[in-house]
């Protein structure tokens, strides 16, 4: 069954702070009323040369019904410590947002969309830096 | 601590070495052993004195101290900022120092384990080295706090199950007619800016 929407998300979010997103349906395709809910995952995929693992946030269930055009927002807070997006030789760490439509007799459509996560400034002064 | 552990994991891994060596040498010259075992049993007694002999060192170098600590002045430090640390060193005598470093290295690692097969994976993403003035002569008690640079583009510390990015420092005090001393210490880099 396809039932088309879009995830929207800031590209960049810094540690500690909030991850605000949204689902959007923006037809009226068929299909769309047989949503019984909204599945959101957060989580950072730690992966490359080794044992790979995640780090989840949620899951958030948001239940319908819908109806198009819907906007449907959720938020998930970023640890504090992270951990940030890298790139590495050998560890790559990867934020990602999953969306899965929950719908009764049917394949589950998903969508993952990637963000990035920084440090985030800190509110101290006074702390000597570094070139 | 971990560098006590450190040298009592030498002394227990080369004292073995030391006994079967000395066994076979003892069956080589006192029995009708051959060449075969004088060779074998020296080998395992160079390996065996060696292992044990650097914890040994340590264990002895560290007891000279009525106190040996470096500390981190901070639960974490961010990134583009400086980290203190606090080295005390306090002699029970006097001692000579021919020179002293600290190193803060920064390191990216990764564990594959599938099964029976295990491979683990580091690269050095950072190393920073600076001598560290100390007197020549150390009588009583040496307060010293160093101050490490702390790069932006270091990943912030991270320790999961298979991965992980670890920052420590390490200080190594060349003592003259002593065995040298390290220590070192984790660090925690926050993620975040200075």
């Amino acid at each position: 069954m396809q039932v088309p929407f879009e995830i929207e998300l800031p590209g960049l979010v810094a540690a500690g702070s909030e991850l605000e997103g949204r689902v959007l349906f923006l037809e009226d395709a068929p299909g769309l009323e047989k949503v019984r809910a909204v599945k959101i995952v957060c989580d950072a995929r730690v992966h490359g040369s080794g044992s790979e693992e995640t780090i989840a946030l949620g899951p958030l269930a948001i239940h319908g019904p819908f109806s198009a055009p819907a906007k449907v927002p959720f938020q998930f807070v970023i640890p504090r410590k992270g951990p940030t997006s890298y790139e590495g030789r050998y560890v790559k760490i990867t934020w990602r947002v999953t969306v899965t439509l929950d719908i009764p007799w049917a394949i589950d459509p998903k969508q993952t969309v990637e963000f990035q996560v920084v440090p985030r400034p800190a509110k101290s002064s006074g702390v000597r830096q570094v070139s | 601590m971990a560098r006590q552990a450190s040298a009592a994991f030498q002394i227990a891994f080369g004292t073995p070495f030391v006994v079967l060596g000395g066994i076979c040498l003892a069956g080589a010259i006192f029995g009708d052993g051959g060449a075969l075992n004088v060779v074998g049993g020296s080998l395992l007694l160079l390996l065996g004195v060696g292992a044990a002999g650097a914890g040994v060192g340590q264990l002895m170098a560290r007891g000279a101290f009525s106190q040996l600590t470096l500390e981190p002045l901070g639960r974490s430090f961010p990134l583009g900022g400086v980290a203190r640390v606090r080295l005390v060193l306090e002699p029970k005598k006097p001692m000579d120092v021919n020179g002293a470093s600290i190193v803060f290295k920064t390191i990216e690692k990764a564990v594959y384990s599938a099964g029976t097969d295990s491979r683990t994976y580091t690269d050095t993403l950072h190393e920073w080295t600076e001598a560290i003035a100390l007197p020549s002569r150390l009588v009583g008690r040496i307060d010293h706090v160093i101050e490490i640079p702390i790069p932006r583009r270091l990943p912030p510390t991270f320790a999961g199950r298979h991965n992980s990015f670890i920052s420590s420092c390490e200080v190594h005090v060349d003592l003259a007619n002593w065995p040298d001393l390290d220590l070192n210490r984790e660090l925690v880099i926050a993620a975040e800016y200075a």
